[in-house]
């Protein structure tokens, strides 16, 4: 049994027919199922739990990254599989995923192709896609083992089922790790050229690492703005099982 | 195909797989680094190093460390031991003060070597006192 979840901007004017056409192809297709809307006041997370006890299997979200991680944490919990029907920008979970963007995602979630990925956990927050912060932190501290210090200001995106690079054949979200990748400016003399002229990447791949920093820093966890001091990022190798398109950017090991 | 080339330098990100690191200039490392996949060190690096498979550093990069590795091509400056399973490759720019230990050694021209070097795979280079 489907669950669908849609988000807020679902009910907007511009993805009225969109969403009427969704709501067709999932009939015709035999996978029509229970719906709720996301909003301020509703508890669709008790909706999701609710109806796993009845023997759901699967929730879909329709809308973007924003929308997954918003019920991230109650899929974990209650352990159903993911599918996501993208609408609207910012869908790069769907992109990595291989599910293509509106009524045509229908038919790939009928065809039920999957695959077990990881999940990504900041403080007590989880993420699929990534974490970033635009400005690094003070200390940043790899495996209990190493400390990674930045020379001057940078960024640090942390990634598990994003992209970096034009290529995306890097994403691996099913290696049990996650990657940090720390941009600085490149330093005079170098290869990369004159000072400032670009950024250079370092890029470290582990299990677990903590960052801190004197000030509140903002980030984004999958594209949901935060703000903190200090941060544990860990991960739950195998935690999620999602729907995944032939078209995923990703190999299975 | 190889992550390395022979001029020094890493080749584009899309040339690297799924868990290789890569120590940027810029960045600085302290500690007890070890990684399980590929490594690339354009950057500075105090404490240990091990890379479980091939290790690459680049003609900027400053090493203070024991480093391990199952190969490794060195264009930078190591300051400690350096113990390569199978073949290590030492270009023009590289500087090694330390001892070696590896089964296959290639040394370029201008290459220096401060230590000695054990081929020998009944003989173990000591680890260097702090």
């Amino acid at each position: 049994m489907y669950l669908y979840v849609y988000d807020e901007s679902a009910q907007e004017r511009p993805h009225a027919k969109e969403v009427l056409q969704i709501e067709h192809r999932l009939a015709d297709l035999g996978i029509a199922g229970k719906a709720a809307h996301l909003g301020l006041f509703k508890q669709v997370d008790d909706f999701i739990r609710q109806e796993a006890k009845r023997g759901a299997t699967t929730v879909v979200a329709v809308g973007n990254d924003r929308t997954v991680q918003r019920l991230l944490s109650t899929l974990l919990d209650v352990g159903l599989v993911f599918g996501l029907i993208p609408l609207g920008p910012d869908n790069q979970i769907a992109r990595v995923l291989g599910i293509p963007a509106g009524v045509v995602a229908c038919d790939v979630l009928s065809a039920r192709m999957t695959a077990v990925v990881d999940v990504g956990v900041l403080n007590d927050k989880r993420f699929l896609r990534e974490v970033h912060l635009p400005h690094a932190p003070a200390e940043i501290v790899c495996e209990g083992a190493y400390r990674v210090i930045p020379d001057g200001n940078g960024s640090v995106t942390i990634r598990n089922l994003s992209q970096a690079g034009a290529s995306g054949s890097d994403v691996a979200p099913q290696d049990g790790r996650l990657e940090a990748i720390i941009r600085v400016r490149g330093h005079a003399g170098s290869r990369f050229g004159r000072a400032g002229s670009r950024f250079v990447e370092t890029r470290i791949s582990f299990r677990s690492l903590t960052m801190r920093h004197p000030d509140s820093l903002r980030l984004l966890v999958d594209g949901v703005e935060t703000e903190g001091t200090r941060w544990e990022v860990g991960v739950e190798p195998g935690a999620l099982k999602v729907i995944t398109g032939k078209d995923r950017l990703f190999l299975s090991p | 195909m190889s992550m390395f080339n022979r001029t020094g330098s890493s080749e584009s990100d899309a040339a690297l797989s799924p868990g290789s690191t890569v120590i940027a200039q810029g960045v600085k490392v302290e500690g007890d680094f070890a990684s399980e996949g590929d490594v690339i060190i354009e950057g500075e690096v105090k404490g240990t190093v091990k890379a479980a498979q091939h290790l690459r550093v680049g003609p900027a990069a400053k090493i203070h460390a024991d480093v391990s590795a199952r190969d490794a091509v060195i264009a930078g400056e190591v300051r400690g031991n350096l113990v390569v399973a199978e073949r290590l490759e030492l270009l023009e720019t590289s500087q090694v003060h330390g001892d070696i230990q590896t089964a296959i050694l290639s040394v370029s021209p201008g290459a220096r070597i401060n230590g000695r070097v054990v081929m020998d795979p009944a003989e173990s280079v000591l680890p260097r006192e702090a």
